[in-house]
């Protein structure tokens, strides 16, 4: 019997039934039915292709359907008892899980709550939550199975940051045997050749992996949004937790999906509304409906009882002469800001000051080039000179590269009126930057740092300039292990993809990395130790640095050097991010938050107006 | 905006320990030979070694398979239900395998009967199962068609003269017109599931 389309637009095959195609027998799995064809996925049942898979279209193949055949047939004891395992293995309960025998993981309770909840319809909104390097990937390939399983989950999008598309689509394959397309412009101009005129690519693939910055693009964004998509993950969801154009690709998405997963290791940063946010990432609220309640899982290693043993440690560097004078300069170029600012519009400028201060932190040479290109602006006679014109992506059709880790701009409020004062007062901050910069205390104690420890290690900072400006340093020192290699938000997948390998092969000891190019990898396998060049102000940045190398898996005792300016704010914001861990915890425990959305400003009114903090004890909770 | 911390531990570690089970007791091989059978007739072989004849008796002993799928044909739920036939003859008067195939194709209705019978406390509890999975899915489905039908005019600002931003919002309207049913009706269907017939599996004949 041939197989046709019914009339109802339903398609006449089902999964279960048995077919000929190509005189070989298959069982049909799965049937997704398109405008003008069908994807069957058959798996083989006879003598050549039992055990494999294979996905045809039709109508371009031709089935036959055949009725199981009836009555019973003489095997021999060792087909017999083979099947036998198998099917006894395979029988469970109802509301149990049908994929995990078979994929390859290491079976841990904790991972299969997610899914076992999914399935009583406990919830259709989850947030992972569990602490960094726990599996959540697992826990979702996971749910992604179990759902396709139940033909709940036809098309699946997962949103995740560029640099973890391959590591997403090799994870579903390797344990679950899932194909899912990476997909980007490159992705996509080679598919639009292969179908017909009007057929939006996305609705052709059953599990897509794209990047948050590549989904949200204008250009972008109307075909995905068009996709009926089942399910929607969003990994690292703390990163569109924010209001942003981000998040409003990212809800919009979510919010037509009919299953919505949140992965994050750091859900909270100490601000209620920014959890808030990310909590109602995906709610289909609507007058007269009542939506499941979002269903949050917290796992931390303890209770799980895994994990490597982590230390942390707080390294309180002595500044040089040129780098005090360059934190002095610095200082009274901010009073001088403020005293004007004060008296203009009645407010101080700490938020706009502490970019600076950041970018002092980070290292003098960072602050050498912002406060150059300042004086540059100042030099020019035209007046729009220091207005950066923004980048088009052009350059950048597949949405690899970020922006997060360039170099800020200068803020619009950092100016004097007196433009003969300002420039006297950065003239002479650019020379001490300068002149810090020739040795700086944070780099030197960095090298005798891996020196001594005469290992691999992670060096993380905040700004593509501080990194470039470290690799060379490192270099002229000959740095133990070879040259560092570099990961920044300013290389291409293939590069980034090119240089986890490398340091995975233990080709070379020591990775630069700022925090937008090494989100979410797995180094743990190859080291343990991580050194902060500075203090990010957000703590769920400092976790997400750690958790590189404390996953499981690590085997070792995990080691986490701060590197602390002595005598500066940095002490302080120290004690701030304690602070704020302190209230994120609380906050999951449904505890009020006391520290509010303030807190930015406080931090800036401490480091930039220079306010003493007597919490600045340098130690941070492990 | 409500939120529940979950805690699925119990079901979890239940879980756990039933997937290891499974884990060792199947070997390489083993799943193939279950997907072979799955396209042919029931597989039949005869106890050989002195244990498992000791075991069996004079019985027959069958494996049936009880199964519930959803719309779409997938099997969402089974269960084996192992099923033990006396057999007046033992020893050398055993039933030729051609008897042995009659007398179970002559009782198959019978055990059918019975295997819907025995399995009603799973039938009931699979149902409840797939009931919850559903319910979840068709209020959040519900949700998703009411919000779509109460999509507010927003997110685009029409230029001047660029009349793009409009279309675009023309197009979104009409997307989500059509989508919103298509949600209800995917919420209506998402919760049918139906028992299919018992099916024979295999047979171990003494």
């Amino acid at each position: 019997m041939q197989i046709s389309q019914r009339s109802d637009g339903r398609s006449a095959i089902r999964a279960g039934d048995l077919v000929v195609v190509r005189r070989s027998r298959w069982r049909v799995v799965d049937v997704r039915a398109y405008d003008a064809c069908q994807v069957v996925t058959l798996s083989g049942i006879s003598a050549p292709v039992a055990g494999l898979r294979r996905r045809l279209l039709t109508p371009f193949d031709t089935l036959h359907r055949v009725d199981r055949p009836r009555g019973i047939r003489l095997v021999s004891r060792t087909r017999w008892r083979r099947a036998f395992r198998s099917l006894v293995a395979a029988d469970r309960g109802p509301a149990t899980l049908c994929t995990a025998r078979t994929a390859a993981i290491e079976l841990m309770a904790y991972q299969l709550e997610p899914a076992l909840a999914v399935l009583a319809g406990a919830g259709v909104r989850l947030l992972l939550a569990d602490d960094v390097g726990l599996g959540k990937t697992i826990q979702a390939g996971l749910v992604v199975a179990e759902l396709r399983a139940r033909a709940a989950a036809d098309r699946v999008l997962i949103i995740t940051p560029a640099g973890l598309r391959d590591q997403w689509a090799r994870e579903l394959s390797e344990r679950f045997a899932m194909h899912a397309a990476a997909v980007d412009g490159r992705a996509l101009r080679r598919r639009l050749p292969m179908l017909p005129v009007g057929v939006n690519p996305w609705t052709t693939l059953a599990i897509a992996i794209a990047s948050v910055d590549y989904v949200k693009r204008a250009e972008v964004f109307p075909s995905v949004a068009a996709c009926a998509w089942d399910l929607v993950i969003v990994d690292e969801a703390h990163a569109v937790a924010a209001d942003s154009d981000r998040r409003d690709a990212v809800h919009a998405l979510a919010a037509r999906a009919s299953y919505v997963l949140l992965l994050t290791a750091t859900p909270h940063n100490g601000d209620r509304r920014a959890f808030e946010s990310l909590c109602s990432l995906g709610t289909a609220e609507a007058a007269g409906t009542n939506e499941p309640p979002l269903v949050v899982f917290r796992r931390t290693r303890a209770d799980v009882g895994s994990g490597a043993a982590r230390r942390i440690h707080a390294v309180l560097v002595t500044l040089t002469a040129a780098e005090r004078r360059m934190h002095l300069l610095l200082q009274r170029y901010g009073d001088a800001i403020r005293a004007e600012r004060r008296a203009v519009t009645g407010h101080d400028s700490f938020l706009a000051l502490s970019v600076l201060h950041k970018r002092a932190f980070s290292s003098a040479w960072s602050l050498a080039r912002s406060v150059g290109r300042r004086l540059a602006a100042l030099d020019s006679s035209d007046p729009a000179a220091d207005a950066e014109q923004l980048a088009l992506p052009l350059g950048d059709l597949d949405g690899d590269l970020t922006t997060a880790d360039a170099a800020p701009l200068w803020p619009a409020e950092l100016r004097l009126s007196d433009a003969r004062r300002e420039h006297h007062l950065l003239s002479a901050l650019a020379s001490s930057a300068a002149a810090a910069a020739r040795r700086e205390s944070k780099i030197a104690a960095l090298q005798r740092l891996l020196r001594r420890a005469g290992e691999s290690a992670v060096v993380f900072t905040e700004y593509r300039d501080t990194l470039l400006h470290i690799r060379d340093c490192l270099a002229i020192g000959a740095s133990p292990g070879g040259p560092p290699l570099m990961l920044h938000g300013g290389m291409a997948r293939d590069e980034r993809a090119s240089v986890v390998d490398e340091f995975s092969r233990h080709a070379r000891r020591i990775l630069l990395a700022t925090d937008a190019a090494a989100e979410g990898l797995n180094l743990h396998r190859r080291c343990r130790l991580v050194v902060n060049l500075e203090l990010p102000w957000n703590p769920m940045r400092l976790e997400q640095r750690i958790g590189r190398v404390d996953r499981i898996g690590q085997q070792r005792t995990v080691h986490a050097f701060h590197l602390i300016a002595r005598g500066t704010g940095e002490p302080g914001i120290l004690a701030r991010l304690r602070a704020r861990v302190a209230a994120a915890q609380a906050d999951l425990g449904a505890a009020p938050d006391p520290i509010g959305s303030g807190l930015e400003r406080s931090l800036a009114r401490l480091i930039a107006g220079g306010e003493h903090d007597d919490d600045g004890d340098g130690r941070f909770p492990g | 905006m409500t939120m529940v911390m979950a805690d699925f531990r119990a079901e979890a570690d239940a879980e756990a320990t039933r997937l290891t089970r499974a884990r060792a007791l199947t070997r390489a091989g083993d799943d193939e030979a279950a997907a072979w059978l799955d396209g042919a007739a029931a597989w039949m072989a005869t106890a050989r070694s002195c244990h498992v004849r000791r075991a069996v008796g004079p019985r027959v002993v069958m494996l049936w398979r009880v199964a519930f799928e959803n719309i779409d044909g997938a099997i969402v739920e089974s269960q084996l239900v192992a099923i033990a036939l006396a057999s007046a003859a033992s020893g050398r008067h055993r039933a030729g395998r051609d008897t042995l195939k009659h007398i179970i194709a002559g009782v198959a209705p019978a055990i059918e009967t019975r295997i819907t019978a025995v399995t009603a406390d799973w039938q009931w509890r699979a149902h409840e199962a797939a009931r919850a999975f559903a319910a979840a899915q068709t209020a959040r489905r519900r949700a998703i068609a009411a919000q779509l039908a109460q999509a507010p005019a927003r997110q685009f600002q029409p230029g001047l003269f660029d009349r793009r931003a409009e279309r675009a919002h023309a197009h979104l309207a009409e997307q989500n017109a059509d989508a919103a049913p298509e949600h209800l009706t995917g919420a209506l269907s998402s919760g049918a599931i139906t028992l299919r017939r018992p099916q024979l599996l295999l047979v171990l004949a003494p």
